[in-house]
């Protein structure tokens, strides 16, 4: 954050916290936050007036709004007139004398107004929020309704992994501590993950699950949560044991599809990993198969894991014929008596190749591999996306893999005629438009989308003002880059400041 | 601006006198930066690599402390440093990007990441761990503002760590003191970094501020019009020469307390070790470069310039060294530690040698070469060691064991499989790090090097991998000049994204035989077998 930017916050905060100077303030229901702009209520939603334009925010994706001062009666039916003209007004079902209502609105804003300054001092970790359920210990800089939401689908994973494989948790572990991060910033900085690392857990003590909150894509959040969380419950399988890498990924992605219910709080695994999936058919199409007795006796860290041993994993958990052999074999690997375990640094165990391979074999009662890879196979092939998030994610991973011209925009498209709510798909499908030569017009049309989708994504907002810019309308372009700093003054603008320079490098 | 100087520093020379005195070491002034500090008593100033960085200057506790955590066994140890930074407000006010076109036609494009002092703290705690700020405060020393923050580092890193920074708002500059230690020590260290921190005083300067041109990354779009191969033979030398004097003038200019700077045919040798550690070192380096002058010539005609070797006084110094240092330098520069370990310690020395030496000679060659040439090539040279003025390569015990088992067991790769297995399926041989290197031996120095048949195998090799270089990049000038065929369908796409996919494994197995065929198109298989007959003749 900028000094000015942590200026403005600190003041706001402060004056917030005084709660003499009020300021309107906004929470959209993905946790977001926004103060220090002036806000107008609207039938439809709210209109935030920023320096450099007005932002319309949907009804749907607020929360909640706080608005300085106390709106003005407007008496709606003959009687509330009437009353009105005698000096009263309707207040919680009651008629109440003008002082009265705006003393109590006044009593009630400045109540809400300090439960935000709360919920915002919590985001900075040293104040962060400290709970506990039955089976974790939560520190958190969320706000407390997705605390709540996360906590619950923690607990229920619990309940279900440990019902179905039997686990405890060691008497001398304790509560496991999962720290829930409000952004990936925060994660790679607080729970100093590298680059590129979305979740993780560390599974040497003191023991600690740590996850971000993607706002763009709450889908994301729950598959690491589900991935994670799965890698905890398995060590409780055998906390000496370290299963070998492809079945370990392998079972922590097929529960990582698992779906999530928050009305019900329950949750049902074995849906389709769309990205897994995706990238499984770009290897089917080249031809690069996983043969399936590799597979099973590997040792190595392979990423390939990640997709073709959850596609095994899936076919075998989904399968009426190998499901409770996969399982018994799964179990047994860490727990089976007989089973050769040898060392593996730091006092652990595992399993050579060979006797994973062959525990397989034994549980699942494999006489002829090649056909049961074979039957895989077939598997696979017959493996469908389905839905707004499959197709999301299959025209995303097509456009990164550079079919942009046919496969991507397709995908693209059916997302969003099938209802995509992510911003990025539009971003995404507009670079599409104008790799493909459709026309400025066309693409500018799929960003304006995008703004609509998520009107306070201030890196949507660039990329409109990247692509004013490459159509010469540099006004308008200057004034969206503006805004797009205004909305958040950390955006990354390189793009487009590079853009601008060259633009206008002729002319120095 | 002068008069607002004189004033800053009268301010702090009145604010100097009411700090606390306690035994702490001499006051360490730079005067073309215009500040002064006393660092805690026994710190000692390091060296820095001072390449477009902020950090101007680093003091090492002269102890070091150690953590270790039960759970994993896992050690860490850590001399605690007091960082002196300095961002210049010409610098943290630029914001965004800028284009520049020279007249080579390259167009370099600045892009400024480090806008305060508190960003650049955020930068470094990052590359300790995971982080958060415990505290941060305002306060007013003398006439500045100063911005005091407490961190605690606690996440993914071996033994809970503190940060602690007090950042001056300068007339003209954000200037930073860094300090970073084990929390455990707190109580014992807090005391000294944060009186030391006190002693902090601006004074008129009479140099220049630092950098003032880059800050984060920089990009380089380099005009494919207009490469470095249009340069003349002179002006590369001149260029080059110009570069190493730019860095030898540096560091003579700021030399620390204790280093010593002398210079033989081919190195600036900046030493901080004793003196007949230095003297052999010297002596090793110009015995290397001999040889390598000598037995692979070939490589190119490149012009070799001279080089730095910075020899430090231990461990410690030359991974804070190490870590100060950019990722690319004008002129090469080989940094290098006294140790008891003298295998270790000249083993790294060598490689860097070979590397700053080939980055002269012919630098396609470092990231060209296949990858059986090139780490053979560098791990031979990396068993160099010097009797006299001569080089002889003594390979590792473990490798000589490797090598008599992998004989024993039949799994020696015939010659021809050094020259024609792609990397993937080298790497998949068994032994194939300590196969690569006798292989490289024997050509470069052993017994094909001797041999009137098979001498010329490296050489000729070298001159077909330039000509394969070549054409290659000739043919993806060509590719990028023409229009790339566009699918016409979702079925083309599919198609040219297959063909993609596999096209990385077929490219390096078409460029290994487009070279073997150049270099050996007339070997019979008689030939590959008297090849590999005296390879295995040649082997310990």
């Amino acid at each position: 954050m900028s000094r000015r930017a942590l200026a403005l916050a600190a003041l706001t905060l402060a004056a917030l916290l005084a709660g003499s100077a009020r300021a309107d303030q906004l929470v959209l229901k993905d946790g977001r936050m926004v103060d220090g702009v002036k806000i107008v209520k609207k039938d439809d939603g709210v209109d935030l007036l920023y320096e450099h334009g007005t932002v319309h925010v949907r009804a749907d994706l607020v929360d909640e709004v706080t608005i300085d001062g106390t709106p003005a009666y407007e008496p709606r039916t003959d009687e509330e007139r009437e009353m009105r003209e005698k000096g009263f007004v309707r207040w919680n079902k009651r008629w109440v004398t003008v002082e009265y209502r705006e003393k109590k609105l006044r009593e009630e804003q400045e109540k809400r107004v300090a439960q935000l300054a709360e919920e915002a001092r919590h985001r900075n970790w040293v104040d962060r929020y400290q709970f506990e359920t039955k089976h974790f210990k939560f520190e958190s800089t969320l706000p407390p309704a997705i605390n709540e939401e996360y906590s619950a689908l923690m607990e229920t994973y619990f309940e279900e992994f440990s019902k179905l494989w039997k686990t405890r948790v060691p008497k001398d572990w304790g509560k496991l501590t999962v720290c829930f991060h409000r952004d990936l910033k925060s994660f790679e900085e607080i729970g100093g993950a590298p680059r590129g690392v979305i979740g993780y857990y560390r599974f040497v003590e003191p023991r600690e699950l740590h996850f971000f909150h993607d706002r763009r894509q709450p889908a994301n959040t729950l598959a690491v949560m589900f991935h994670e969380t799965n890698h905890y419950l398995t060590d409780l399988l055998d906390e000496r044991f370290q299963y070998p890498h492809w079945v370990n990924e392998a079972m922590a992605e097929y529960y990582g599809s698992a779906t999530w219910d928050p009305a019900t709080k329950s949750m049902q695994v074995g849906a389709i990993q769309m990205g897994r999936l995706a990238e499984l058919q770009a290897d089917v199409a080249a031809e690069k198969f996983f043969p399936l007795s590799d597979l099973l006796a590997d040792e190595s860290r392979d990423y390939r894991h990640y997709y073709w041993g959850w596609s095994f994993v899936h076919f075998m958990m989904e399968s009426p014929k190998y499901s409770a052999g996969f399982r018994s074999f799964f179990s047994e690997l860490a727990r089976g008596r007989g089973v050769d375990h040898k060392a593996f640094g730091m006092n652990f165990t595992t399993v050579s190749g060979e006797v994973c391979r062959d525990l397989f074999l034994k549980k699942v009662k494999v006489k002829d591999l090649d056909a049961l890879q074979d039957e895989w196979y077939a598997y696979i092939r017959g493996l469908q996306g389905g839905g707004v998030l499959a197709l999301e994610q299959a025209g995303t991973s097509a456009f990164r893999q550079g079919r942009w011209k046919f496969r991507a925009p397709r995908l693209l498209k059916e997302a969003i005629d099938a209802g995509s709510r992510n911003a990025q798909v539009y971003v995404t499908y507009a670079k599409c438009l104008l790799l493909k030569g459709e026309g400025d017009e066309a693409a500018l049309k799929v960003l304006e989308q995008a703004t609509q989708v998520d009107p306070l994504d201030a890196a949507v907002w660039a990329e409109l003002g990247y692509h004013l810019l490459n159509m010469q309308r540099k006004a308008e372009s200057e004034r969206i880059i503006a805004l797009a700093k205004e909305i958040d003054p950390e955006v990354d603008l390189l793009n487009l400041e590079i853009a601008r320079v060259l633009a206008s490098g002729d002319d120095d | 601006m002068k008069r607002h100087v004189a004033v800053v520093a009268l301010a702090f020379a009145a604010g100097a006198a009411l700090a606390p005195e306690t035994a702490r070491a001499d006051t360490y002034k730079d005067e073309k930066l215009g500040y002064e500090i006393r660092p805690p008593r026994k710190w000692e100033r390091m060296p820095l690599a001072q390449e477009g960085d902020w950090l101007v200057a680093r003091f090492l506790c002269d102890r070091e402390y150690e953590a270790a955590e039960v759970s994993t066994g896992f050690y860490s140890s850590l001399r605690p440093n007091l960082d002196v930074v300095v961002l210049p407000n010409a610098v943290t006010e630029r914001s965004g990007a800028e284009v520049e076109k020279k007249d080579d036609g390259e167009i370099v494009v600045h892009r400024e990441s480090t806008k305060s002092i508190r960003a650049y703290l955020e930068e470094y705690c990052r590359g300790i761990g995971g982080f958060h700020f415990v505290k941060e405060e305002d306060a007013q020393i003398d006439d500045m503002v100063v911005h005091q923050y407490e961190i605690t580092v606690d996440k993914l890193v071996t033994g809970e760590r503190r940060v602690l920074c007090w950042a001056f708002e300068g007339p003209d500059a954000e200037w930073g003191l860094i300090s970073h230690f084990f929390a455990d020590h707190e109580k014992k260290l807090a005391p000294d970094i944060l009186a030391a921190f006190r002693t902090f005083k601006l004074s008129a300067r009479t140099g220049a501020l630092p950098g003032g041109e880059v800050t984060g990354s920089t990009i380089r779009v380099v005009d494919p019009d207009k490469d470095d191969e249009e340069r003349t033979p002179e002006e590369r030398q001149k260029d080059r020469d110009d570069a190493f004097n730019r860095m030898a003038a540096r560091i003579r200019d700021g030399l620390p307390k204790d280093w010593t700077v002398t210079e033989s045919k081919h190195f600036l040798v900046v030493s901080h070790a004793d003196k007949r550690f230095t003297k052999g070192m010297t002596e090793h380096a110009e015995a290397l470069r001999k040889w390598l002058d000598d037995n692979l010539d070939f490589l190119g005609d490149g012009y070799v310039g001279k080089c730095i070797l910075r020899i430090c006084a231990d461990n410690d110094e030359y991974v804070t060294y190490q870590n100060s240092r950019g990722w690319f330098s004008d002129a090469p520069e080989v940094v290098t530690y006294k140790s008891d370990f003298a295998s270790f310690t000249f083993g790294s020395a060598n490689r860097e040698l070979y590397r700053a030496w080939l980055r002269d000679k012919d630098e396609r060659f470092g990231w060209g070469a296949p990858a059986w040439l090139e780490n053979g090539l560098a791990d031979v040279v990396s068993d160099a060691y010097s009797k006299g003025n001569k080089i002889v390569l003594v390979p590792y015990t473990g490798q000589l064991v490797e090598m008599a088992q992998l004989e024993k067991q039949k799994k020696l790769l015939h010659v021809r499989d050094f020259f024609t297995m792609t990397s993937e399926e080298l790497f998949k041989s068994e032994g194939s790090w300590s196969q690569l290197r006798f292989f490289a031996e024997f050509l470069v120095a052993g017994k094909a090097s001797r041999s009137k048949r098979f001498r010329d195998v490296l050489p000729s090799y070298f001159a077909a991998l330039d000509e394969v270089l070549r054409e290659e990049d000739e043919r993806e000038k060509a590719e990028h000049a023409e229009p790339q065929k566009q699918p016409e369908s979702e079925e083309e796409e599919d198609a040219l994204f297959k063909a993609r996919q596999t096209s990385w494994r077929a490219k390096e197995k078409e460029k290994l035989q487009s070279i073997v065929e150049k270099a050996f198109g007339d070997f019979t298989e008689k030939d590959w077998d008297a090849l590999d007959r005296l390879y295995r003749s040649d082997l310990p």
